[in-house]
Parts: C-alpha cells; structure tokens; sequence
C-alpha cells in the first residue's frame, strides 16, 4: 500500500472513529475512544514523518502519543472516576445525531472543493475535508454533551482535527510554532481537567448544563 | 535599532508577577505585595511608550529579531495595552487592599491575582509584537490561559461558571482560529514554498497576491469567527459578559479594554491580507455585517440589564462592533476613525470598569435596582459614574464621540447611507438604553437615616435601598458613633456586628484607600472629557500612523 | 469700526462664563455667595455678549471674520466666527442671561434643603449660557455639535435638579433622550453636507461648496434631518411631548432660560443649516414652506387649546412656548414659501416677523416663567386652583406678570402684539400672492387658524391672571405668600419694561435686524417693512389691510378715555362685602381655572380628551349629597399610562429575546458553529 493511500484510508478511520464518539453513550469508552484516536493520528504523523524524512514530525508524532494519548486519557479517567455517573444523556437521538454529523462532513467537503487542493506530497483527497469535518464535529459533541467531560472530548477532537490538517498539506507548522501550539494545547487540556474536576467538587456533577445562573 | 533593551523591559511584567508569587507565599504584608506586583507593569508600560516612540520616530516597519516585528499597528496596540495596565495596575492597589481588609481576596488570591495579571500583559504585548501569524496565535491562546485563572479568581459557583464557559468559548474560537492559520500556512507553502518565514506576515503581506483567494477565503472565515469569539462579536460573545463580570473588577478593566482589541488585532492582520488577495469587498461586507450585529444585538441585553458589571460587558461588544462596522466601512476616514476608537473605547471602558468597582465598593452590590441616590452619598464617585457613561455612550463632548462621529463620517463619505442611517439609530437607542440603567443610580433619594454625607465622599456611606429588605453597608466609613446608633436599628443582626466592629484605625485606613482610588479616576475621566476636545499631536499622530498601515 | 469691538467681548464673555462656572464650584461651601458671584459673572458676561451682538450689527461695515480656529486632524476644530446671523441671536441671549442672571441671584435663598446642590446648580447655569454661545459662534461641525449636545447634557442636569422627585426623573429622563434622538438627526444631516464638501467640517467649505443639486435626494434628506432635529429641540408637535414635561420641573431660572432662549437655539439652527448652509440664499422647493407651515400651525392651535385647559401654571407656559414655536414655524414657512415663489418683499416681511417674534418671545416667556418661579417660591405651588389672590401679597410680581400675559396674549402695546401682527400680515401676504386656488385656500385656512390661537391664547392668559392673581387665595399657603426678593424682582422688571417698550418701539429696533434679513436673503439692501406706518416696500401688495399704528396708538388711549368716566362716577366708595345671593362669598365661589375654560374646552371635546372623575358621597341616596368632588384629568401625548404599557410590551418582546442568553454553554458553542457553518455555506 502506498503512503498516501495508508494516510487517506486512517484518516477515513479517523472520521470514522469521530462518527462512533458522536453515538456513544459510555464515558469511558469515549475516552478510549478519544485515545485510539489520538494513536491514530500520531499512526499518521510517521508515516509522513517516514515519507518526508523531516524529523520533527516524529517528535509531534511523540508528543501527540504522550499529551494526547495517554496524558488526556489519564487526566479524564481520573476525573471520571471522582464522578458519580457513567453514562453520558445525549440530547439527540442517534439517528439525529448521525444526521447532523453527515451534514457536517458535507458542509467539510463543500468548502473544501478540489479546486481549492493543496499541491502537497500526499495528495489525499479525503484527508482535508475530513479534518475541517473532524473540527466541525468536535464542537457538534460538545453541543450536545451535557457531562463536562465529554465537552472535554469534543475538544481534544477538534485538536486531532487540526493535527491532522497540519499533517496531510504542510507537513507540520514551523517548529517554534508547532512548539508552542503543543505547549498551549497541553495546558489547556490541564486546565479544562482542573475546572470539570473543580465542578464536580463544588456542583457534585459533571452535568454542564447546572451552569446557567448568568443568564441575560 | 536598541531593541533587545526595551524588548526585555516589556519582560518586567512577567517578572514582578513571578516575584509577588513568591512573595506571597512568605510575606504576610499585603500593601508590599501590591506594589511590588504592579509595579512590573508599570515599568513595562513604561518601555513599552518607549518601544512605540522608537517605532514612531523611525518610521516604517521593524523587524527586530527573528520572531520580532512591529510597525505603526503593533505601536498602537502597545499603547492600547500600556495605557489600561497603568491605570488598571494603579487601580487595583486600592481596590485589592480594600477587599483584602474586607475579607473578600486572602494573601494568596492577592499573588495569583498579580502573577497571572502580570503574565496576562506580558503575552499581549508579545502577542502585538511577534512577526509570525502562528506564533501570535500561540501568543493569543496564551492571554486566554492565564485569563483563566483570573476569571476564577475569587472561587465563587458563580465565577466558576463563568471560567467554565470562558475556556470552553474560548478555546473552541481560538481552535477555529488555529485552523484559519493553518489553512492560510498551507496556501502559502504550496504557492510560495515552505520557509521559516512562510507565517511572516510580511513575507505574507509581500506575495498576498499570490496566495490562492479560495484558500484565503476560507482562512479569513476561520479567523473571522475564531479571534471573533475572543475578540466578542456577536453572536459569539457569549461568554463575555459572564467571564467580565465575575473577574475581580480592575481585571474586568483589563479583559474589557485591552485584551479584546488584541484578538482583535489578529483579525486586522489577516484581513490586510485578504483584502488583498480576494479584494477588499468580501472581507468589508463580513466585518460591516458582524458590526452591525453586535450593535444592534446588545440592545436588549442593555435595556433589561440587572447587572453593572454586565451591563459594561455587553456595551463592550457593541464598540468591538463599531470597531469591525468602521473597519468595514474602510476608506482613510473609516481606518481612521477604527483605530481611534480602539484607543477611546479603551481608555472609556477601562475607567468605566474602575468607576463601577468604586461604586461596588460604596454599595456593595452589583444589582442596578439596588443602587439609587448615588449624587447624594458619594458625589464624587457618581459623578465619575455619569462621566464615565456619557463617555461609553458617545455623548459629545466625551472622546468616544469623535470616534463614533468620525466612523458616521466615514460611511457618509463612502456613500453608505442606509448604513449610516442604522447605524445613528442605533447608538441613539443605545444611547438611551445605557442611561436608562445609569441615571437611577444617579438620581434619586439619598438612603434612608443616613446622614448627609461628606463633601469629600471618602468617608461618606452609602447605601442603597430600592430595595429595603437588603440594607447592604459598608460600615468602615461610618465618620462617629451617632450615625451609628441610628443606622444600626435599621440593620439586620449579622450586618450589625460587622459595622460594630472595625476599630478607628481601620477606618482611616480604608479612608486613605478609598481617596487613592478617587485619586486615581479622576485624573482618568477628566481625560475622557480632554480628550474630547481636543486630540493633542502626538496622539493623533499615533492613531494617524497605525491607520496608515490600516489604509 | 465698532465691531471689531465684538470679538474682545466675546472672549471676555465665554472666560466670565467659565469663571463663573468654577467661582459656583469653589464656593461650593457657601451657597449664598456661590450664588451671588455665580449668577453675578453670568450676568456680566450675558451683557458682554449683548453689547458685541449690538456692536456687530450696528456697524455699517462689520467685521464678518473667524475669531479662532484651533486645527486638528480630521477638522477635529473648534472655530468661531460672527456674522448677522449669530449677532442677531447672541443679542437675544445676551438680553436673557442678563435679566435672568440677576433674577436667579435671588431664586435660590429660599431653596435651604438644597443647599448642597445649589453650587452645582450656578456652575451648570453658566456652563449651559456657554454652550449656548458655543452653539451661535460655532463655525464648523464638529464645535456645533460639541456645543448642542453639551448644551442639551447640561440642561438635563438642571432639569434634574430636584432629583428626589419621581417625576422630575422620569421627565428629565424623556428630555434627555428625546434630545439626543434629535441630536441623531442633526448628526445625519450635517454628515450628509459634509460629504457634499469633500468631507470638511468647516461651514466656510460647506457655504463655498454649494453642490448639492436643488431638488435632490440629499438635498431633501439633509432637509428632513435638520427639521426632525432642530424640531424636538424647538417642541414642534409631534415632536413636543418632552416639553411639557421638562420645562415645568426644573428651577425657575432654568425653565426661563430653556423655554425662553434654547428654544431660539432650534430656530437659529435651521435658519444657519437649512438657509445658510444648505441653501445658500437660494431658493427652497416649495413643499419645504408647506411642510414647515403646516407643523407650524398644528402648533401653535394645539398649543394654544393644551394651554388653555391646563390648571398647571408652568406647564401651561410650556404648552403656550409650543404655541409660539409653531407661530416662528409659520413665520419661517411663509418665508420659505416666498422665497421659492420668488417674492422678495413678502421674504423680508415673513424673516422679519420671525426675527422680532425670537426676540419678544424670549423676553415675555422668560418674563413669565420667572414670574411663575417667583410665586412657586413663594406658594410653593404652581397649580393656579390652589392659587388667587395673589395681587394682594405679590404686588410687584403682579403687575410684570400682567404685562407678560398681555405680551403673551399679543394685546397691543406689548412686545407679542407687534411680532405677531406681522406673521400676520406675512400670512395675508401668502393668500394674495398664491397663483392657484388651492394655495389660497390653503393660505387663508392657516390664517383662520392662526386667529383662532389669538384668541385661544388671550383666553388662556386671561385665565392665568385672573384666576392666579385676582379674587382671594384659595388655599392657605397661598395667602402666607410674600413678595419675591429684590434681584428677583429686578430680573423681571428688565423684562417686563422691554416688553412694554418694544410693544411700541419695535420699528425702532427694526433697523438692526436688516442686516440679518440681508444675509438670509443674500439680498444687498432691504426695504424694511415699517411697523409704525404703512410698509413701504410693500405698498402696492395686499398687505395694507390696515395698519398698525391705530391700533396701536388708539387701542389703550381709547380704553383709558372710555374707563375714565367710568372710574370718576363712583367717587364716595363704600365698601361692603360681595353680594353673593345672600350666601357669603368665600373663596369657594370663585371661579376656578377648569371652571373658567369649561364652555370652551367643550367646545373642542373632539381635541382635547378629558377624563372627568365624579366622586359623589350621599346623605341619603340617591336624594341628599353629602359631598360631590369633581376632577378633570387630561392625558398627555404619549400619556404616562400609554408609555407605561409600551414599556410593558416591549419588556414582554425582549424577555423574549433575552432567552438567547440563557447560560447554557452547549447553545452558545452552538452559535459560533453556527455562525461558522453559515458563513462556509454562503461564502461558497
């Protein structure tokens, strides 16, 4: 198999994976989910690495196993094991749900039209869509998510989208920009683990929606 | 040029903020941790009009390092940001040590409050300073991480809210914003070649007719709507009156006049490219229709306000909007009129902020129904309050005026009538809204079985009560007993005790503090007043050149 | 060259006022004094300004020039220049702040629970007379509009000077927005002449551009503005509604001074936009005087009829400034009209009536509202029921008082008869020189009406003096009234005697308006019409219906030569309680003010809505009452309970709205989706 086909076909499984975070209802699933995620992009990440021959994308590749990975997955089962519930209540139907996901990879592939493709190495098709379809979803999981941590989720989600869209056209940002992104993204996730575990301790739930007393 | 100098200088912040950390894990003494922490801003501010003098004098635009860059935009924006920390950094003395001896901040909230505050302006002065779009993205990500923490400050349900909902919004636009970066990046790469430069914004400003218009497009979208949630266009601004209202008020001031100009700084730089590369009418009709949204979008939040500190917030993403409607707009006058009202909105907003914590101090309530009578028991705080308004709503002869006038002018100018026609009827709406909520405060009885109050308002009480049941006090400033004999029948029990208590000491103490934050805003609002009379050289200068870059 | 002395007083007079302004604060600590100086400085400088207005228009040769222009970027200046125009307007408000500087010298003594605020009251006094003279000198936009709203600001400030009172916030509160919409308006059309400049703000550029095509949109809109803003400011129905509410709240000296001279600032305003700038001297579209003519004439009738029924004394001069601001409103529409109709006698007649009715105006209405603040100083009420009798403990008071309702009622040989008798002959004008039937009859149908105010207004005033001052008091705080003070009474006196003799000297002072007329006709001499005899200039028109001088020289010889036998019959006089049908007569039997106007007020049932309350209590019902207490209430435009319900409902609306922001993360993180999605869909 060819790189580019390896990389169009993972990042299929990637949207494929997002899809399946979109029905699930377990908390720890997504979390596991989000994890073989994260693995599949950093899959990803060497094979261009492993292409290119630019061997900064091995670090990213690194880095997106331990802050991603591992880091994320072992900050939220941390935080879900303070937590009361397991099950996440989705708002929508799984019917609906999938509805709107193929509505959102549409509305990826439409603004991505091919005329619009990136001359890159891996002139993947799919990659490009699926990572704005992928950044789409991930806010659409967080929409409608009632437990902060599957809001969590929904971000890392959106992360991995972006990953993903550095990855299949430009090979990575510039180093000290790709540097800094990691930097931001890790205490980020840091700090949304600090505030659902902050919210679990003060409101006794991970449901986000008892946050509502400023209104108007 | 001597850059690394007053580029190391602007690191003053950072490290009074690391130091005052330290400090208050050993120092007890909370007057010498704030001055030691607001120091550090202040001497960055200090070389920060430095920096900006040096850009000015020489002209043109300055690469100073590999990571470094400024030109007259950036110089606009340091200013933007030395001007509000230094007020702000004088305000919050006072104001911290005022809710240090109430109870309300401890020791340790003080540092924090000093550390992620000093950090929070070291990043936004990086952010403004930084020649690479990625690395200000890195550096806009940053001002929300350490805002964070400050939103949070004060530990309530009520704060953790709104931290919640600020690092949710926050970090989802600021992903957004990512992606435009990288999209604009990869556009770049696969026309121009990849390079260490290939996010330089000159690099990028020099070959934006090369870039692919679809792509940019595409990015402006992304960056639109991604510094659009930080920098508070509707309807992404959710998470702003929330987030302004909860942080402790001279950090409000900051958020409110300085941090929102600089996400909105990011847009101006990829809209001077888009406007390039896929003209100038796309990204123009984008601004003035988000513009116009938020103007108008506000209105009811204004008009049933409950909230001061809210009602600041929301007036906040109105004059975001003026800025992107005159952005839109265009033209020499509209760049013109957008960059002076970034610098207005600023210096109104910030003072106002400051102004409303006096009030809060006095009331001890946020409520607007709750506050009455103001004129009669701090007059000079209410008069700060009135001018401070006049000025946020863009009465003449106020400075926000000008910028508004100017923005008329230019839609005028452009032949944009049916915008301009909206857009005055909108600010007189607004106009009215605003005042509508700050007049009562005004006006109105002086509290009930207070005595009248000191000429000088620094020991005077007051307190409010439209509604009766919550007689709220601030007792300290209770000038002698007798007052207090008659004001305690009217108090309930636990209330009681409180005013009983602080000893005579105390008193002047908060005497001498609450004269220092009155010290502090006047000199602030009669420049709201000056400079709507008259803009000086230098300053209009200043805004001249940073709308040249605009043009 | 006596005007080049114009522009050292001019300068002297804003630096009183700002001295003035600072003396009120610093002596905050000693009201009394904050007072004297305060109003004092206004008070000299108001005579500086009066003096360089007079100087300036005396001068054959006047120097038209720009005292200063400070430059900024952008036009951002502040430039000042006199020409006719303006020093016709600051005589008119240098006259005004001297009789009501000296009167609110006094006005304040008796205000002790006021104490503190007094000092704010006198700094805000000279600051408003300097916005006031801001506005008249201004030379460019942006110092124009700096000086309107400052002048609008700080009237509200003063209007809310007695802020305890729930009303007096809710009228300041209507005053202020209704002002600053007006504002918007005014903001509209100078951006729109400015635009026409090349986008200077400089009145030079925009009078030397003059390239705006007649008859175009942006002429018409630039008309529009200026009318809606120049008209909340001047009261115009529908525009009034603040009017009534403000003027009456606020102090004395401060409805004297906004319904006797910022009301003149809206005039100014139009004459120095609409003639001035945007015309130029030429000639406006026809329907412009129609429009300006038609409002006009709602006006003053229906100010006139509100005035009438009204039981509130300062609301009731409220109500008749309205009525007089409709009757400059026909004044400038029947000039308008004769321009665009090419008649430049009949021009010079109407800009004539409108300059002399500002200036008699604003000295009978001040004249008037002071002498109201002075029996509110004194009753302390303003409401005429409660009033009567007042000529027997306000002698002084009295008699300027009577001399302002007869000014006010246009009976000659006071001030209001000579201005009004022109617009009068400007309206007859109208008819003989319109061309088509309908002009005529449209003509003659304002004239009526216009008549028909006459006569309203003389009912009214007669009501306020007979029913406030004549007969016995009806309540007792009323009889415990004391003459007003001295300054009071010296700041009336200045105005009564000017009304007395401009009554009759008006073609005196005629003279100096005709360089005004000059430059609002661009014409280089005018004939002047000649109050005194028959207007020249305009002999071979139909103007001559009759002329002034009978009646003005014979109407009060005449009732003093019919009354003199009258009074020399009852020499021995006997005085003996009043026959009341063998009751005694007591204040209960006086006629009240709603008795007074009862037949008429039926008369006009269809246009004055009144609510009446019967509150009957019965010895033995339904045969013997035991009491009966009979109310009248009339609803204000925009009534309180209408404004409440709007309130109501668009409360209801934006509760509605407000849901938007209901506190859930998830729908916000679902607008900025959203938003993003919609923006990819249609940016495709």
């Amino acid at each position: 198999m060819q790189p580019v086909q390896m990389v169009d076909i993972s990042a299929i499984l990637l949207l494929l994976s997002t899809c399946f975070l979109v029905v699930n209802r377990q908390l720890a699933r997504g979390i596991v989910l989000l994890g073989l995620q994260s693995m599949l992009l950093s899959f990803i990440a060497v094979i261009v690495a492993a292409t290119t021959g630019i061997q900064e994308i091995y670090i990213a590749a690194l880095l997106t196993v331990i802050i991603k990975g591992v880091g994320a997955t072992i900050v939220l089962g941390w935080v879900l094991r303070s937590a009361h519930t397991r099950i996440e209540t989705n708002i929508l139907s799984r019917g609906l749900s999938l509805a709107a996901v193929v509505a959102l990879t549409f509305v990826g592939y439409s603004s991505v039209s091919p005329d619009l493709q990136v001359k890159t190495l891996f002139h993947t098709p799919n990659s490009l869509p699926i990572a704005i379809s992928m950044v789409l979803i991930g806010v659409f999981i967080m929409i409608t998510r009632k437990k902060a941590l599957m809001t969590v989720i929904g971000l890392i989600t959106i992360e991995n989208g972006l990953f993903l869209f550095a990855l299949s056209t430009t090979y990575g940002v510039p180093q000290f920009v790709e540097l800094g992104i990691f930097l931001d993204v890790a205490i980020s996730i840091l700090m949304l683990g600090f505030f659902a575990f902050r919210i679990n301790q003060m409101f006794d739930t991970l449901n986000v929606d008892i946050l509502d007393e400023l209104r108007g | 040029m001597a850059f690394p100098l007053s580029l190391l200088m602007l690191l003053a912040g950072a490290i009074s903020a690391f130091l005052t950390l330290i400090i208050s894990r050993f120092s007890r003494n909370a007057t010498f941790i704030c001055f030691i922490g607001a120091a550090g801003p202040i001497i960055a501010a200090q070389s920060a009009v430095t920096l900006i003098a040096q850009i000015l004098t020489q002209g043109g635009q300055f690469t100073f390092a590999p990571f470094f860059f400024a030109d007259a935009l950036s110089a606009l924006l340091l200013g933007i940001i030395a001007m509000v920390s230094v007020l702000v950094m004088l305000y919050s003395i006072p104001y911290v040590l005022r809710e240090f001896h109430q109870g309300h901040l401890s020791i340790s909230q003080i540092g924090l409050l000093y550390f992620w505050s000093g950090l929070l302006l070291t990043t936004m002065y990086f952010t403004v300073l930084c020649s690479s779009l990625g690395v200000m993205w890195v550096f806009i990500e940053a001002t929300t991480l350490v805002s964070v923490p400050l939103v949070g400050l004060t530990g309530s349900k009520a704060s953790l809210e709104a931290t919640w909902k600020y690092l949710m919004l926050a970090t989802v636009g600021i992903s957004f914003a990512l992606l435009g970066t990288l999209i604009l990046y990869a556009s770049a790469v696969s026309q121009l070649g990849e390079g260490s430069n290939t996010l330089d914004w000159i690099f990028l400003l020099k070959h934006a007719s090369d870039l692919n218009p679809g792509l940019v497009k595409l990015a402006f979208i992304f960056i639109l709507v991604g510094y659009g949630t930080k920098a508070g266009l509707a309807p992404l601004h959710t998470w702003l009156p929330d987030a302004h209202s909860q942080a402790p008020t001279p950090i409000s001031a900051l958020l409110s006049g300085a941090l929102l100009n600089c996400a909105f700084y990011g847009i101006l730089r990829l809209f001077l490219i888009a406007r390039i590369t896929i003209g100038v009418e796309y990204p123009s009709i984008l601004l003035i229709v988000f513009g116009l949204f938020s103007i108008g979008f506000v209105i009811p939040f204004i008009i049933r306000q409950y909230d001061l500190k809210r009602l600041l917030a929301y007036s906040s993403v109105e004059h975001m909007g003026i800025i992107a409607l005159a952005i839109g707009i265009g033209g020499k006058l509209g760049m013109y009129a957008a960059a002076l009202h970034m610098v207005t909105h600023a210096l109104a907003k910030s003072t106002m902020f400051c102004v409303t914590g006096e009030v809060v101090d006095r009331t001890r309530t946020r409520k607007i129904a709750r506050i009455a009578g103001l004129s009669q028991a701090a007059p000079i705080v209410s008069t700060l309050l009135f001018i401070s308004a006049l000025a946020i709503v863009g009465a003449p002869p106020m400075n926000v005026f000008i910028s508004e006038w100017l923005t008329v002018m230019a839609m005028i100018v452009q032949q944009q009538y049916v915008i301009a026609g909206i857009f005055l009827m909108l600010l007189a709406i607004l106009f009215g809204a605003m005042l509508a909520r700050i007049t009562p405060m005004v006006w109105g009885n002086q509290p009930p079985m207070l005595g009248p109050s000191d000429l000088s308002g620094i020991y005077s009480i007051v307190t409010i009560t439209a509604d009766p049941t919550t007689p709220m006090l601030q007792m300290q400033d209770i000038p002698n007993t007798n007052n207090m004999n008659t004001l305690s029948t009217h108090i309930d029990p636990p209330i009681h005790a409180a005013i009983i208590a602080p000893t005579s000491e105390k008193t002047h103490h908060f005497a001498i503090l609450n004269g220092m934050a009155i010290g502090i805003l006047i000199p602030a609002c009669t420049a709201l007043l000056l400079l709507g009379l008259w803009i000086p050289q230098w300053l209009s200068f200043w805004i001249q050149s940073a709308s040249e870059v605009l043009k | 060259m006596v005007s080049m002395w114009s522009f050292p007083l001019l300068g002297g007079a804003g630096a009183c006022y700002l001295i003035g302004c600072a003396v009120g604060l610093i002596l905050g600590r000693w009201p009394l004094w904050a007072n004297r100086f305060g109003y004092g400085l206004a008070s000299l400088a108001s005579l500086a300004v009066f003096l360089a207005g007079v100087l300036f228009l005396i001068d054959p040769q006047p120097q038209t020039g720009i005292l200063f222009t400070t430059n900024f970027q952008w036009g951002l200046q502040m430039s000042i220049h006199l020409d006719a125009i303006s020093a016709f307007f600051i005589v008119l408000l240098g006259l005004g702040g001297i009789a009501i500087g000296v009167y609110a010298g006094g006005y304040m003594r008796h205000f002790k629970q006021y104490s503190k605020r007094i000092p704010f009251l006198v700094a805000g006094f000279n600051l408003f007379w300097l916005a006031m003279l801001g506005v008249i000198l201004a030379n460019n936009i942006f110092g124009f509009l700096l000086c309107w709203e400052g002048m609008s600001l700080v009237s509200y400030l003063m209007v809310s000077f007695e802020h305890e009172k729930l009303e007096v916030r809710k009228s300041g509160f209507i005053y202020l927005i209704t002002t600053h919409v007006g504002t918007a308006f005014l903001m509209g059309a100078f951006a729109l002449l400015s635009a026409n400049a090349g986008g200077s703000f400089s009145f030079d550029a925009i009078r030397a551009a003059q390239n705006i095509p007649a008859g175009s949109m942006i002429q018409s809109a630039i008309f529009i503005c200026a009318l809606i803003g120049f008209g909340t400011k001047a009261g115009i129905m529908p525009m009034h509604f603040w009017l009534p509410r403000a003027h009456p709240v606020a102090p004395g000296q401060v409805s004297a001074s906004m319904s006797g001279i910022m009301l003149k600032m809206a005039i100014y305003g139009l004459l120095r936009v609409v003639s001035d700038l945007l015309l130029g001297g030429a000639a406006p579209p026809l329907w412009w005087g129609i429009t300006i003519i038609v409002l006009g004439t709602a006006s003053a009738l229906l100010g006139a009829l509100f005035a009438l029924v009204e039981t509130d004394l300062k609301r009731l001069l409220a109500f008749s400034s309205i009525e007089n601001m409709g009757i400059l409103f026909v004044c400038l529409g029947t000039a308008f009209i004769a321009q665009s109709l090419a008649l430049p006698a009949l021009t010079i007649l109407a800009f004539c009536a409108l300059l002399l009715h500002s200036l008699n105006h604003s000295i009978f209405k001040s004249l008037l509202f002071m002498g109201a603040g002075a029996i509110q100083h004194a009753a302390h009420t303003t409401n005429l029921e409660d009033m009567g009798g007042l000529i027997r403990y306000m002698p002084q008071t009295s008699v300027f008082m009577f001399i302002g309702c007869l000014a006010s009622a246009g009976i000659p040989p006071f001030n209001g008869f000579a201005s009004e008798w022109l617009m009068f002959q400007s309206v007859i004008g109208l008819i003989g020189h319109s061309q088509d039937l309908g002009g005529k009859i449209g003509a003659t149908i304002i004239l009526s009406a216009l008549a028909l105010t006459a006569a309203i207004a003389t009912a009214a005033f007669l009501k306020v003096f007979g029913v406030a001052f004549l007969a016995s008091p009806r309540k007792e705080k009323t009889a415990q009234a004391t003459e007003a003070g001295r300054a009071m009474i010296r700041g009336i006196a200045i105005f009564a005697g000017l009304a007395a003799v401009l009554g009759i000297g008006s073609g005196a002072i005629l003279w100096i308006i005709s360089p005004v007329l000059k430059a609002l006709t661009n014409a280089q001499s005018v004939a002047l019409p000649v109050v005194w005899a028959l207007p020249t200039g305009l002999s071979n028109t139909t103007l001559n219906v009759f002329s002034y001088v009978p009646v003005a020289i014979l109407a009060p010889i005449l009732i003093i030569l019919l009354s003199w036998p009258l009074l020399r019959q009852y020499k021995p006089i006997r005085r003996v309680a009043t026959w009341a049908c063998g009751v005694k007569a007591s204040s209960n039997t006086e006629y009240t003010a709603l008795a007074f106007v009862k037949s008429l007020q039926q008369v006009f049932a269809g246009v004055i809505h009144e609510q009446q309350l019967i509150d009957t209590t019965y010895t033995l019902e339904p045969f013997v009452i035991k009491e009966q207490h009979y109310q009248q209430k009339r609803e204000p435009f925009l009534s309180n309970s209408l404004m409440l319900r709007m309130k109501l409902e668009i409360t209801k609306i934006l509760d509605r709205v407000l849901f938007v922001q209901n506190g859930s993360v998830r729908l916000y993180l679902g607008y900025i989706l959203l938003t993003l999605v919609a923006l990819l869909i249609f940016s495709r």
